[in-house]
Parts: structure tokens; C-alpha cells; sequence
């Protein structure tokens, strides 16, 4: 298979494909010939400058780091989820943000805009990390308790889900041993069966 | 790890049985000579032998010392009154008193108040790692020292402290990209 090689994703990650394939808004500064395509709304082959467009990252990364006439091609503005609204809202109580909202890969994603590397990446950088250590504590317990159903887990990052993943097999794996040789107790059927025992249940 | 992997280490245990049958030579094993058996002397063997010996109706088993209801409320006690964690009489305390427990049930008086005590103080133990380690991590999860945690109790919490404190060093360092399952996938390599 594929060597990582320590902390690098290989060539073929899917997940870093699709990462990359997230939209940043951008403004054209200087005219781009047979560039039209990329405006489905136009009909002119060229693009003009001052046309603003919403560009995969990866083809945005690659035009910014083009100059013509010593003049940048393109600028890039942050994405809405990284603004500075949204990131007091982020700044305020991370844990009941949905990050998936904007985009299923909030991490990977802001790594990825850091590396751009813009104005506001030292702070989009420091925002990441609190926003993290925000949302510990709900990863923590969804991990602890599995009672709680997973469906109330459609806030959290791809990155969160797959700490989130490991952490219950874990868990589900120490449950296991705990449980296996102690006898239960449970109710008889008959029991659960019985009206009476049901409306009791219930009240 | 997996829980029954420790399960396995703990079985090397040292515990004593009271033999319902004679056998006069050694048993030779890579970790010590076992033996000899005589019928109603105490002996000590390793706790697999002894479980093994026992599901076979051929002996009975003594509790180790600390799983008496007088130290285990001790324990108790004193775990509920500290901020740390109290070192426990057996470092493998949780694993030793489920198999002992469940295979010699008929030789323990008050088995289930002893059940009771050890997963009261287990409980005890590990919500207190687990505020511990949500103070840690909120604290931005530079260094930090715990004395006396079992590794039963240490392998609980490993996975997702060691992913989580990952995750953060990825977000810190601009250079190494963000990715949990890096480290299993080096992980499967190296072992296949």
C-alpha cells in the first residue's frame, strides 16, 4: 500500500482530494484569456478583470501564485466560514457551532487557507486550535456514553467524527469485557410484556 | 490495546488456591517452578493455573489480601477523599477481581458487596481521569504527571487522548497536515 510516511496524508488521499476541492471566493485583478469557462454565468471565452468567482482551492492556490506584470493575478478572500463574524461566534462557544455547515472538513480546510498564506492566518491558525480544544469535551462524552444516539452528532467535523469513530470502539471494547462473565439481570418477558408494567415505564 | 490483552498480561498474577488433590513433583514454567500441590496446603501459582485448576473442580481459591471488604472500603474511602489518585494494592486490580469474581464465585463470602466496592472504586478513579484529562486538554495539553493509574485504566483513555493531543500538534505545527488516521495506518503496516 501507500507509505504515509509519518505525518503526511499519501498522494491519493481521497479525503485530502476533497479538501482541496472546497470553493474560496477570489476577485480577478487582471484579465485571464480563454479562462471563461470558469464563470458557467458568462459567455465570453476570456475573463475579465474584477470578475469574482467562488474557485476550488487547489486551482485558487495555483492562480495566486502566478504574477503578470508583477501584479497579482488574483485575490483571495476568506471564506465565510473563516470571516470575522463568524469566527466571534467561533471565539464565543465553539461547542454548539455546527462546522459542517460551510464545510464537512473545518480543519483540514482552515490548514489548508493558512497555507495560502493570507492576512488573518496567525488568528484563523489560533482559531482553530481553541475551537478544538472547545469541542473536546462533547467528543469526549458522545465517546463515553453510548447510549446517546449518533444522530445528534451531524455538528461535528469529518476530523471530529473519525476521533469520535475510534473512540467508541474503544470504548465499546472495554464495555464488552466488563460486562462478559457478570451475569445481567434483566426483566422476564413476561414482565416487559404486561400492560400495567408498561404505563409504569412511561409516568 | 485491547481490554482482553491486559486481561492476558494480568493472568501472570501471582495468587493462592488450596489444592483438592496431591501432586508431589514441580511443575516447570518459563516464569518459575509451581508446586508441589498437596491436598488442603495453601500454594501460590500464577492466576491462570489457578483458574484453569479451578473451573476443573480442582481447587479452591484464597482472595488475595486486599479484595477483603475492610480494605476495599479503605480504598474507597481514601480515594473518595483525595484529588489524586490512590495507589492501588494490585496494579491490576480491576482485571484480577473480574476473573477471580466470575470464576470463583462459590469461594468468596459477600461477593457481591466486594463486586459492588471494586466498580464504585473504579468509577470513582475514572471520572476523576476523566475531568483530569478535560482540565489537561483545556489547559492547551502541554506536560502533566499521574501517579498510581493502572494500565487497565491508562488503555481506557488511550485511544482518544492520543488522537485528540495529535490532532492539536497538527494544528499547531503549519508544517504536518491534520490527520487522524495517519497513525493507524502506520500502524497496520508495521505490524503486517
Amino acid at each position: 500500500m501507500f507509505n504515509s510516511g509519518g505525518m503526511r496524508s499519501h498522494y491519493f488521499s481521497l479525503e485530502s482530494i476533497l479538501v482541496t476541492q472546497e470553493r474560496v471566493p477570489c476577485v480577478f485583478h487582471q484579465p485571464v484569456k480563454h479562462a471563461g469557462f470558469l464563470d458557467s454565468g458568462s459567455q465570453n471565452p476570456d475573463l475579465e478583470a474584477g470578475a469574482k468567482l467562488d474557485l476550488p482551492y487547489w486551482i485558487a492556490k495555483l492562480f495566486h501564485s502566478l504574477n503578470s506584470n508583477n501584479a497579482k493575478i488574483i485575490e483571495i478572500t476568506l471564506p465565510k466560514i473563516f470571516k470575522e463574524n463568524y469566527r466571534d461566534i467561533l471565539t464565543a462557544d465553539a461547542s454548539l457551532v455546527d462546522l459542517t455547515k460551510h464545510s464537512k472538513y473545518f480543519y483540514k480546510f482552515g490548514k489548508l487557507i493558512i497555507n495560502i498564506p493570507l492576512r488573518e492566518s496567525p488568528e484563523i491558525q489560533i482559531l482553530l486550535q481553541q475551537a478544538f480544544k472547545d469541542r473536546f469535551r462533547k467528543i469526549f462524552d458522545l465517546a463515553q456514553h453510548l447510549v446517546s444516539d449518533f444522530h445528534g452528532n451531524r455538528k461535528l467535523d469529518t476530523l471530529e467524527l473519525e476521533i469520535l469513530d475510534r473512540a467508541r470502539k474503544c470504548q465499546l471494547a472495554l464495555d464488552a469485557w466488563l460486562c462478559h462473565g457478570a451475569s445481567h439481570i434483566t426483566t422476564a418477558e413476561m414482565v416487559v410484556n404486561h400492560n400495567k408494567r408498561k404505563l409504569a415505564d412511561i409516568s | 490495546m485491547d481490554p482482553a490483552e491486559i486481561e492476558f498480561i494480568a493472568e501472570d498474577q501471582m495468587v493462592e488456591i488450596i489444592p483438592k488433590f496431591n501432586h508431589l513433583n514441580l511443575i516447570h514454567l518459563i516464569s518459575g517452578d509451581v508446586g508441589p500441590f498437596r491436598a488442603g496446603i495453601p500454594v501460590k501459582v500464577p492466576l491462570w493455573l489457578a483458574i484453569n485448576l479451578k473451573q476443573r473442580q480442582k481447587c479452591r481459591m484464597v482472595m488475595p489480601e486486599w479484595m477483603s471488604l475492610d480494605t476495599l472500603s479503605q480504598i474507597k474511602e481514601d480515594e473518595k477523599g483525595s484529588r489524586f489518585f490512590i495507589k492501588m494494592p494490585s496494579e491490576h486490580y480491576m482485571e484480577m477481581s473480574h476473573m477471580i469474581l466470575d470464576v470463583g464465585a462459590d469461594d468468596i463470602a459477600n461477593l457481591d458487596q466486594v463486586r459492588t466496592l471494586i466498580k464504585d472504586i473504579w468509577d470513582l478513579r475514572i471520572s476523576k481521569l476523566r475531568s483530569s484529562i478535560d482540565t489537561f486538554v483545556k489547559s492547551g495539553g502541554g506536560h502533566a504527571t499521574l501517579n498510581h493509574l493502572t494500565r487497565f485504566e491508562i488503555n481506557s483513555i488511550r485511544t482518544i487522548l492520543c488522537d485528540v493531543l495529535g490532532t492539536m500538534l497538527s494544528l499547531k505545527d503549519a508544517s504536518c497536515e491534520v490527520d487522524v488516521m495517519n497513525a493507524t495506518t502506520t500502524q497496520s503496516q508495521s505490524q503486517s
